[in-house]
């Protein structure tokens, strides 16, 4: 800011300065520099006026470009954490999964059902006096799951064939997972059985 | 709050207080100065037709008395305008306009000088003695004298000198603005335009006859 006061001395003094210097011609400046400026100032007026309207359109349409992709990017992951994946159905028969282990314990829940009802079933024919046919019944017995983890039977697993046959019934059941496990027992029992097809 | 009221509750308004009606008339052109810029900034050729007309005179005599030649006056007249007519896009009115316009010509003037370094007084300008038509001849003969006597005192005075009592008389600059428009400190600014006033003083005061013979 102008200190005005320490001119203010010289000012008295110069009074006659300037008024002397105020007579001098007051040059103006020429027209044609006038019209000159001017024009260029038009000019640029002008290329700057396009050059705005560029300006002025970008800056906005880069924020909301910007601040869609952000957004679809946030419901994205949100959809991810809220749904989870979807859900791979073709693996679920090739590889034990989580679900895979839950279907099997819910296979062996209802086979231990059947045993128990069959069981009883035996129980109230003995007990009506019919002839008792264990390794009919045994034979004809579904897989289920020993306290040993297998599930084929003893008398199954006596022989290859008959433990192949229980693998056989297992896959036919839908129990993939307890016949391939069946399976890799049988191989490590009996490594040179190789079934009939 | 607008800037001229900030001016006037400021450490300045003690000069309004004063009575300085000029003062803050003077604030108030640069204010609108200012926003003048601003308009143009913003494609407003209208506004830049009014700051021109406002300070394209001062500017012309400021450069043509400190040239002292008409040509090299026009020549960085156009130059100045040019650049601020290209620095609009960056124009913040942080100073006042007249203090940025000087400024800019301030430094072509020493970029012509520079450039051109044939620039010298020979071509002087000679005072316009067209008397004034309700002027008494004898008068009109007065004042045609004390017209050579300043023309020939500025014409003698160093050139920083120069250009400071020019920015005070023709820019209407204080001694911050011109410090801040020559680029140098404020004792400086002070001290050239003390000098400055001082030897015009003294040549002004001189008998006539020795301006005759110095002409």
């Amino acid at each position: 800011m102008t200190n005005n006061d320490d001119m203010q001395p010289d000012l008295e003094h110069d009074a006659e300065v300037s008024a002397r210097y105020r007579e001098l011609a007051n040059e103006a400046a020429p027209k044609e520099l006038d019209k000159i400026v001017l024009r260029a100032a038009r000019k640029a007026a002008s290329k700057s006026g396009s050059a705005g309207w560029g300006v002025s359109w970008y800056r906005p349409v880069t924020f909301v470009a910007t601040l869609g992709l952000c957004l679809a990017l946030l419901l994205e992951i949100g959809d991810f954490r809220v749904f989870g994946p979807p859900p791979d159905l073709s693996m679920q028969q090739d590889t034990p999964t989580d679900s895979n282990v839950f279907q099997d314990a819910a296979d062996s829940a209802a086979r231990s059902v059947r045993e128990v009802d069959a069981a009883a079933d035996e129980s109230l024919q003995l007990s009506n006096g019919d002839s008792y046919e264990p390794e009919a019944s045994i034979a004809t017995l579904p897989a289920s799951t020993t306290d040993d983890g297998q599930h084929c039977s003893k008398e199954q697993l006596a022989t290859p064939e008959t433990w192949w046959q229980c693998i056989q019934e297992l896959q036919e059941a839908g129990l993939h997972a307890a016949a391939e496990s069946e399976l890799e027992n049988l191989h490590k029992a009996f490594p040179q059985y190789m079934p009939a097809e | 709050m607008d800037v001229l009221t900030a001016v006037l509750v400021g450490d300045d308004a003690r000069l309004s207080h004063q009575g300085s009606v000029a003062y803050a008339a003077r604030m108030s052109i640069h204010t609108e100065d200012s926003a003048l810029m601003l308009r143009y900034k913003d494609g407003d050729v209208a506004a830049f037709e009014i700051l021109y007309r406002r300070h394209n005179d001062s500017l012309y005599r400021y450069l043509l008395r400190l040239s002292q030649n008409r040509d090299t006056a026009e020549d960085v007249f156009q130059e100045v305008w040019s650049k601020i007519i290209k620095s609009r896009e960056n124009y913040r009115p942080t100073a006042k306009f007249s203090t940025f316009l000087f400024r800019v010509a301030h430094n072509c003037f020493i970029d012509h000088i520079r450039r051109n370094k044939r620039h010298t007084h020979s071509t002087a300008i000679d005072p316009d003695s067209r008397p004034n038509p309700g002027d008494d001849p004898e008068l009109a003969t007065e004042k045609d004298f004390a017209r050579r006597r300043m023309t020939i005192a500025l014409r003698t005075l160093p050139e920083e000198q120069r250009d400071v009592f020019l920015l005070y008389e023709e820019a209407g600059l204080g001694i911050d603005d011109i410090a801040t428009a020559t680029g140098v400190n404020r004792e400086t600014a002070k001290s050239r335009l003390r000098y400055a006033v001082n030897k015009l003083k003294v040549a002004l005061a001189e008998p006539a006859n020795s301006d005759e013979g110095n002409a």
